[in-house]
């Protein structure tokens, strides 16, 4: 009996350590792989001309559901989750706008959950979305972020536009900006006709050379203007923040992406098939798909893009000099 | 202490064979097998038919995971319970067997049970597989079966220490909570994160106690399809059945 005692606890005593030893603790590698990844986009991303902006100038908290891994550089420091949930987004956090997104193991594990639940579908429609849980890796997640730390550059110089944007929006205490698209923008079938049509014209325009290419463009900006006459002033400024703030970020990321996986893999996962559906995706095309229009049609385009004119601004400057 | 333990146990098991246990698992998995081999389940995800033999396998994977875990505490609840309903104990006592090996025969029969009736359900899974032309599954399957019997049994185990302190309602409640904190462990996360607050802290705490069954379902799983694994999850499951086992020991019935 004594030494069944002793094989019982040597046995739990082996098992803890294995426990231990083969557990992972901090920020997992993958992650800090993941980082060190997107920070090597730098020069690359630097030649698009946004000014001033570096990824390294902020500072990326990996939530892993418990606590948060904030990454600046070569420092890793654990801190206790700022919200607590599993999002993606840029948050202001001591005094300076920050990224925060899953660490990549969780996002991964949520796609099943999300899966399941439907989320994924939903969060295609909604543009948060671009990959499914097959396609999503560590490149497509190096991409979100660029595609956050997009947002904290817009915030930082832009944060006083971008609430007059929104208090024209006038969301309610329990509305969403789905709400407003859906309501105000979706259901009004002649609206969504012309956007349909606006985005015929803009993918022709970018397969299109010289003088066709700004016809289509002037094409499908006249018929934007179409549709701002229809909508209301709150589905108008959600529309222009959609397709300037997240359609901008969406270029961005889209761009990083592009870098990572090449070509064909970026081909393939944001300029496939252009489906209208209802929710604010659409709009992320869109912004990106006037974004690449603008790097075929105005070098350093990202110097002058501001939220004064968004860019149908820029584009019809671009197609109406001679 | 071995030999006793080993003999409670094979009577044990003996008497679930005369019982019509199996004729129910063994229509569980002819039911799984039926729906597994027709062309048109009603199984959606995302909103589109889940179609294809890696989604269909993937599926399955987890549904046998989880009827094993619901057939794990359904054969393990009342072993111990019946055992001094019929005095049967007294039997035992007189032996001078120790409570520790009769509990732990017990214990023992209801794993061997609950994995025998997860055993059929796997080969039923292992017959969909090769039906559909994917016998290169198969070898791996017998390891995969191993790593996820780590989850039956801890379920099995649990449900068992439970019996021998609390009433078979309480037993049950325990087992089935923690069953259900251990295969949806990812879901409950979630869950932990949209509430927050005290509710989320308690929630983090049982998350924190309770293995992450679906996680060793998932490495069975892709064992299973020759992708590789965490070896790290094996060993809390070994570990968390270490510590359940100590219930054998702590936990005694005031009859004896």
């Amino acid at each position: 009996m004594k030494l069944f005692k002793i094989g019982y606890g040597l046995t739990g005593l082996i098992l803890l350590i294995c426990t231990v030893i083969t557990g992972s603790y901090g920020l997992s590698k993958v992650n800090q792989e993941i980082y060190k990844k997107a920070i090597s986009l730098e020069t690359d991303m630097e030649k698009m001309g946004f000014p001033e902006f570096f990824l390294a100038d902020y500072k990326v908290r990996f939530y892993n559901g418990d606590c948060d891994y904030v990454v600046k550089g070569e420092d890793i420091v654990k801190q206790d989750p700022l919200l607590d949930v599993f999002v993606g987004t840029t948050i202001e956090a001591e005094g300076e706008y920050q990224v925060l997104l899953p660490t990549y193991e969780k996002f991964s594990a949520l796609f099943d959950l999300l899966d399941a639940a439907g989320t994924v579908s939903q969060g295609m429609s909604e543009g948060s979305m671009v990959f499914t849980q097959n396609t999503y890796n560590e490149n497509a997640h190096a991409a979100s972020i660029w595609h956050e730390a997009f947002h904290a550059w817009q915030a930082s110089r832009w944060q006083d536009d971008i609430d007059a944007l929104m208090r024209r929006v006038n969301l309610g205490e329990e509305e969403s900006r789905e709400d407003i698209i859906v309501r105000e923008a979706d259901a009004d079938t002649k609206a969504a006709a012309l956007f349909r049509e606006e985005m015929e014209f803009l993918k022709k325009a970018y397969h299109e050379e010289g003088e066709e290419k700004k016809e289509y463009v002037l094409k499908a900006l006249s018929l934007a203007d179409n549709r701002r006459k229809i909508l209301s002033d709150s589905a108008n400024a959600m529309e222009f923040y959609l397709e300037n703030l997240e359609g901008s970020a969406r270029y961005v990321e889209s761009l990083a992406y592009r870098i990572l996986e090449g070509e064909k893999a970026w081909q393939n996962h944001y300029l496939g098939e252009f489906h209208y559906e209802e929710g604010s995706s659409k709009y992320y095309y869109m912004g990106m798909l006037k974004g690449l229009l603008l790097d075929q049609t105005a070098e350093g385009w990202q110097r002058k893009f501001s939220l004064a004119e968004g860019f149908d601004g820029l584009l019809k400057g671009v197609c109406q000099e001679e | 202490m071995k030999s006793s333990a080993g003999i409670i146990m094979k009577t044990a098991l003996k008497e679930r064979m005369r019982r019509k246990e199996l004729y129910i698992i063994a229509a569980l998995a002819i039911l799984l097998l039926f729906l597994c081999s027709s062309d048109v389940t009603s199984i959606t995800m995302n909103g589109e038919a889940v179609t294809g033999f890696k989604n269909m396998f993937w599926v399955m994977h987890a549904l046998v995971h989880f009827v094993g875990c619901v057939l794990a505490v359904v054969l393990s609840l009342h072993t111990i319970p019946k055992e001094y309903e019929r005095k049967n104990s007294h039997l035992v006592w007189v032996r001078n067997i120790r409570q520790e090996a009769y509990h732990g025969g017990l214990a023992l029969a209801n794993v061997c049970a609950s994995l025998w009736a997860a055993g059929i359900l796997y080969a039923a899974l292992a017959v969909y597989a090769v039906a559909k032309g994917h016998g290169e599954v198969l070898l791996p399957m017998i390891p995969a079966f191993l790593i996820l019997s780590l989850s039956i049994s801890f379920v099995s185990l649990f449900v068992s220490v439970m019996s021998i302190k609390f009433p078979v309602m309480a037993a049950g409640i325990f087992g089935a909570a923690v069953m259900v904190f251990g295969v949806f462990h990812g879901m409950m996360e979630l869950f932990k994160n949209m509430l927050g607050g005290l509710g989320g802290k308690c929630m983090s705490f049982f998350l924190f106690l309770v293995p992450d069954l679906n996680g060793i379902q998932n490495a069975a799983y892709r064992f299973a399809t020759g992708e590789g694994i965490k070896v790290h999850l094996v060993f809390v499951m070994l570990f968390a059945l270490w510590m359940v086992s100590l219930g054998l020991f702590v936990f005694r019935k005031k009859e004896a």
